[in-house]
Parts: structure tokens; C-alpha cells; sequence
């Protein structure tokens, strides 16, 4: 069997969860052994130049090049894999989607935006499948090593690729954590898709969504809990879009 | 039955003991932030043999299940099976927790058995301690498993100075023989002592089920289509802690997992719970208990009525943990006996 084609590209991000590849340390062998890599900006120096069997993609969408970019690569690629939240969800580039992009270019540059050439084309940041038709996801921020390595498994053997489709709280059972709740810390654990092992919580930090939400989260619970806590949808609501900005930005479209 | 006492110094001597002859796991109940979990034990000192509320997880479920167990290996068309068993010995079981430890037997070791399970159980040896500062969100008392005559190797009740331990098998017999030097024969005024410290947290449960346990199977019977069932969907997650946290949940879910160079790979058991959407979702996408109301009343019914009519032994040990860990408020198994009892 021929190893698959794989290019991985980052668009509009921190590259961290390129990053997390490289730290896949000894396992990365055992991946570059069962795929070929083609194109990577973080790791190789040449360009293929398209036909790739996977496409790996991190960041947002934030220009109009951007997307052109996008669509070339769906064009080529028969799967696209869309890793970390900014990919997934759009993650905190959509945290000011709430304005308009000419509103933010004047806040940011002062008057100056019309003289940076990679502003011209400047578009509200949205995630992969804004754009493109995305075959796999591989959500958080960053992602989960583990994780992408079972993806590119799941592609190689011809099987889906499923994420957990239960809360973070249950992994953070598995891990007998207390809970933070009960430390009066609010946790999004409840309606985040699980999979990152309960990361935060198990370091007592609270979850803030980065994986974004399970397919039917129970909204109604949700409020129920906060009122149990003495706090608004408002006061959540900005903890709810550090990382879930762009779905609230559609949800809200589709009510008005 | 048999019964000796041991000072409580020199219990934790003897658990020293047994730590520093590194024979077999020693796990115990020991204290992690405001809760209880039972783990590997260094020292003695680190034992909460009198605690009140349950452990997070149970005891029995995460030795005799582990939440992930290797089942099987393979490579290319050969494979071989895997059952690994070290020898490990649980000390500060509650009651509740050894009933709990019955239904699983009931469940794994009914034909066919489970190699995995049978093997783990074979080689655990179980120290038990009575349960004498109930949890105000344990309910044992109302449904019979504040006390238990049988299914450990020893069990010690605390009187005091000392512990009495009951010694309930061969195994344990032949413990008590070899650090015969530890213990005394009990005498008649320890059994009195024995019987009232029982008997005495018997009365301290705060929460009690409405109904009779043999009651419950009948009673239920015409309350599956209760409205209830979707007032209570309103406030769940199904998030699955109850099912995780639950002694007697012991759903999994079998995967086999290939390494990257498709080659070889393992066959994997990890924990599932039926509070999960994805639990009852069968080839093609059908899930067959889609709903949460389903999900949560199927709950209910496997603990209070199914597990009776096909083992003959209740699903719910009234440890309280699930009513502990949901965060929504609705675990409950006497609160929703309360509800439906009520119309």
C-alpha cells in the first residue's frame, strides 16, 4: 500500500497545535512512518503542490486569500481534517465578530489599517467549515495529541473518526476529581465535548469550551445550574465565547 | 464465623507490614482534597478507615473493571488473549460497596463467564469495615445493606480502641493464622460492642427509601410512561457521572485499537454508561434510546427492577453516590420513588 499524501497547513493562528505535533516525540516516527509528509510549514522546506490525500488544517479564515487558499486545497485534497479550536469553532479570532471588520481595523490600527497591504482583504474570521466542506475534526485548543493520531488511524484503516459525544464531565469522574462547582468555580465541563482528559479541571482550572460544545447540549440544565449559582446567562455568556464566539454569532442570526 | 480483635495500632502495624513485603497492591481509602478515593497505599497512616462519604469511584468497580483493560493483542492474523490479575488487597470496603461487589459477581461470573473479571476476583482479597457514619446521602439502612455477613475476607468494625474483624473465608483464616501474633480470639462483651456499633449507625441514615426494596420491581411496573421521566430530561446533561460513579453500572464498550503501522494492535474494554447519548446507538446510526428520558428512567429500572428479575439481586446498594455527583440535582433513585410514589 502507497503511504498517503498528508499536507498540513496552518491559516490564521498561534500554531500551537502544528506545534503539538512535534511534540508527539517518539510517536511521530511511528507517524511519519505510516503517512508521507508532503507539505508542512512548520516542518519541510518544499511544496508539493496539491492531489494529497489528507489535508491537515489549523487557524481561522481571516482574509479573502485565505479562503481562496481553502478552497484550493478542498479542491485537491480528499480529506480534510480541521484541527484546534480555531479551525473547529473559529475559536478567540471570532471573539470580535460582534463588531464590524471596519469598526475593529480602526480600533486596532488608528486610522493606519489602509496602509497594511494583508488588511485589504480583511473578512470577519470564521472557522473551516464556514468555507468548505470539513471531513474530520479534531477540536480543542490545543489539541489533544492523542487524539489527531487516532484520527489519521481511523483515515488509514477506513474508519470513521468519532469524537466523544459526552461532556467533559465524565472524564473528569474517570479521574476521580472533586468538583469544581462545589469550589464555587464556574466550569464549562458540563456542556464541552469531552476527549482532552479533563485537562483543566484536573489542575483545578476551569473548563472554558475550547473543544466546543456536545452535538445536543442541554441548554435548559445549563440555565437551571447557573440560577443554582446565583449567575445570569449574561455573566456567561462571555465565558461561553472565548472559544464558541462564532456559533453564538449564527445562533443569534438565525433568532433575529 | 469467626471472630478476633486487633488493636488499632497494631492493625496499621500489620498494614505496614504487608506494604513493605511488596507481595501484592495494597489499596486503601485515603483522603484526595474534600472526598475519599481508594489507591495505592505507601503508609499506613494514610488510611480514612472511619470516612462517611463514599469513595468518588468504587472500590470493587475499579479493580475488578478497570476503566480500561487490555483484553486482547494481536499482530497481522495471530492474537493472544490478555488477563492480567496481580494479586491485591482493598482495605476499608463499605458494606454497600460489598453488596455491590455481589452484583457484579452476579453479572460476571453467571455463565458465560468473564475470564477477565473472574480471574481479578480470584485473586482480591477484600478488607472490609463497617459503614458507621452514614453519609446524609446514603440510604442503606432502608434497603438492607448497612451490614453484611458475607462476600469479604475480613471485616473489621470499629469499636473503639480496637477492631473486631469477622473472618468470612479460608483465605481470610488463613491471614488471621499466619499474624496470629497481631490479634486476639474475640470475646463475648467485643460481639456486644460489635452488634451495637452496627446497630447504632443503622439509626444515623438521614434518607431512607419510601418503599420496601421487594416492593419496588411491582411498583414500578405501570410507572414507565410517567410523566416524570421528561419533567426530570429537562435538567439532564447526560453527562454519565452517575452511571461512572455507580457500584453496580458495569457497561462497557469493546474497541480494537490498531497502532499506526496497521500491523498490530490491542482489543480494548473501557467503562460506558447508559446516561450516554451514544450508548444505545447500533450500526447505521439508530439509537434506540435517543432520548434523554429514556435514558435516565432506563437507569432507574435496571437498578430497581431488571437486575431483580434476572439475577435476583437489587441494582442499587443506597450508597448515595449517584445523588453526590449530579450536578443537576435529579439522581436520585429516592427522590424519584418519592415523586412517582406520590401520584
Amino acid at each position: 500500500m502507497a503511504k498517503p499524501k498528508v499536507a498540513i497547513f496552518s491559516m490564521a493562528c498561534c500554531a500551537g497545535c502544528a506545534l503539538q505535533i512535534v511534540n508527539l516525540e517518539e510517536k511521530i516516527l511511528d507517524l511519519v512512518g505510516a503517512i508521507d509528509v508532503v507539505e508542512w510549514q512548520e516542518g519541510l522546506s518544499e511544496k508539493s503542490g496539491g492531489n494529497y490525500d489528507i489535508a491537515i488544517i489549523e487557524g481561522s479564515i481571516v482574509t479573502e486569500k485565505e479562503a481562496e487558499e481553502l478552497r484550493k486545497i478542498r479542491q485537491t485534497a480528499k480529506i480534510v481534517i480541521a484541527i484546534g479550536a480555531c479551525a473547529h469553532t473559529g475559536g478567540i479570532n471570532c471573539l470580535g465578530n460582534h463588531m464590524s471588520v471596519e469598526e475593529k481595523k480602526s480600533i486596532v490600527y488608528d486610522g493606519d489599517a489602509g496602509k497594511i497591504d494583508g488588511l485589504k482583504d480583511a473578512i470577519q474570521p470564521r472557522p473551516l467549515n464556514a468555507i468548505i466542506k470539513v471531513d474530520a475534526v479534531v477540536p480543542g485548543c490545543p489539541i489533544n495529541k492523542n487524539e489527531l493520531v487516532e484520527a489519521v488511524k481511523c483515515l488509514l484503516l477506513g474508519k470513521k473518526f468519532r469524537l466523544p459525544d459526552y461532556p467533559v464531565c465524565f472524564e473528569c469522574a474517570l479521574k476521580e476529581n472533586g468538583c469544581l462547582f462545589d469550589l464555587d468555580i464556574i466550569c464549562l465541563g458540563p456542556i464541552t465535548r469531552a476527549g482532552c482528559e479533563a485537562a483543566c479541571p484536573s489542575i483545578n482550572k476551569e473548563c472554558n469550551g475550547c473543544r466546543g460544545w456536545v452535538d445536543d447540549p442541554n441548554q435548559n440544565a445549563a440555565k437551571d445550574i447557573l440560577e443554582k449559582y446565583g449567575l445570569s446567562i449574561e455573566d456567561i455568556k462571555k465565558r461561553f465565547e472565548i472559544f464558541n464566539a462564532y456559533k453564538t454569532e449564527i445562533m443569534e442570526k438565525k433568532n433575529a | 464465623m469467626r471472630f478476633v480483635s486487633v488493636n488499632k495500632e497494631k492493625f496499621f502495624e500489620l498494614v505496614n507490614l504487608l506494604i513493605k513485603q511488596k507481595k501484592e497492591r495494597i489499596v486503601g481509602v485515603v483522603k484526595k482534597d474534600d472526598d475519599y478515593i481508594f489507591n495505592d497505599l505507601e503508609n499506613a497512616v494514610e488510611l480514612c478507615l472511619d470516612y462517611g462519604k463514599p469513595t468518588l469511584l468504587p472500590p470493587g468497580k475499579k479493580y475488578l473493571l478497570p476503566r480500561k483493560e487490555t483484553l486482547l493483542k494481536f499482530q497481522n492474523a495471530s492474537s493472544e488473549i490478555v488477563n492480567e490479575a496481580k494479586p491485591i488487597t482493598l482495605i476499608g470496603v463499605h458494606p454497600y460497596d460489598l453488596w455491590a461487589i455481589k452484583v457484579m459477581n452476579a453479572v460476571f461470573l453467571s455463565e458465560p463467564i468473564d475470564r477477565n473479571y473472574a480471574e481479578k476476583r480470584k485473586n482480591m482479597f477484600i478488607i472490609g469495615v463497617d459503614y458507621l457514619n452514614p453519609h446524609p446521602n446514603s440510604f442503606c439502612a432502608s434497603i438492607g445493606t448497612y451490614e453484611i455477613h458475607d462476600g469479604f475476607d475480613l471485616l473489621l468494625t470499629d469499636i473503639g480502641k480496637k477492631y473486631i474483624i469477622t473472618i468470612d473465608s479460608e483465605k481470610g483464616e488463613k491471614f488471621i493464622d499466619k499474624y496470629i501474633e497481631f490479634t486476639k480470639e474475640a470475646t463475648a462483651i467485643d460481639l456486644l460492642f460489635l452488634d451495637n456499633a452496627v446497630n447504632k449507625a443503622k439509626e444515623k441514615y438521614k434518607l431512607a427509601m419510601p418503599l420496601k426494596k421487594e416492593e419496588l420491581p411491582k411498583f414500578l411496573e405501570d410507572k414507565y410512561d410517567n410523566p416524570l421521566w421528561t419533567e426530570l430530561a429537562k435538567k439532564c446533561f447526560s453527562c454519565g457521572k452517575c452511571n461512572l460513579v455507580c457500584p453496580t453500572c458495569v457497561c462497557f464498550n469493546i474497541e480494537d485499537k490498531a497502532e499506526l503501522n496497521l500491523q498490530e494492535g490491542v482489543r480494548e474494554r473501557e467503562w460506558h454508561g447508559c446516561a450516554l447519548k451514544e450508548f444505545a446507538e447500533v450500526a447505521m446510526g439508530h439509537n434506540f434510546r435517543g432520548k434523554i428520558e429514556q435514558r435516565l428512567r432506563h437507569r432507574i429500572y435496571r437498578k430497581l427492577s431488571y437486575t431483580v428479575s434476572r439475577y435476583g439481586i437489587y441494582g442499587c446498594v443506597g450508597c448515595g453516590r449517584c445523588i453526590n455527583s449530579c450536578k443537576a440535582g435529579i439522581a436520585s433513585p429516592v427522590e424519584i420513588i418519592k415523586k412517582l410514589n406520590k401520584e
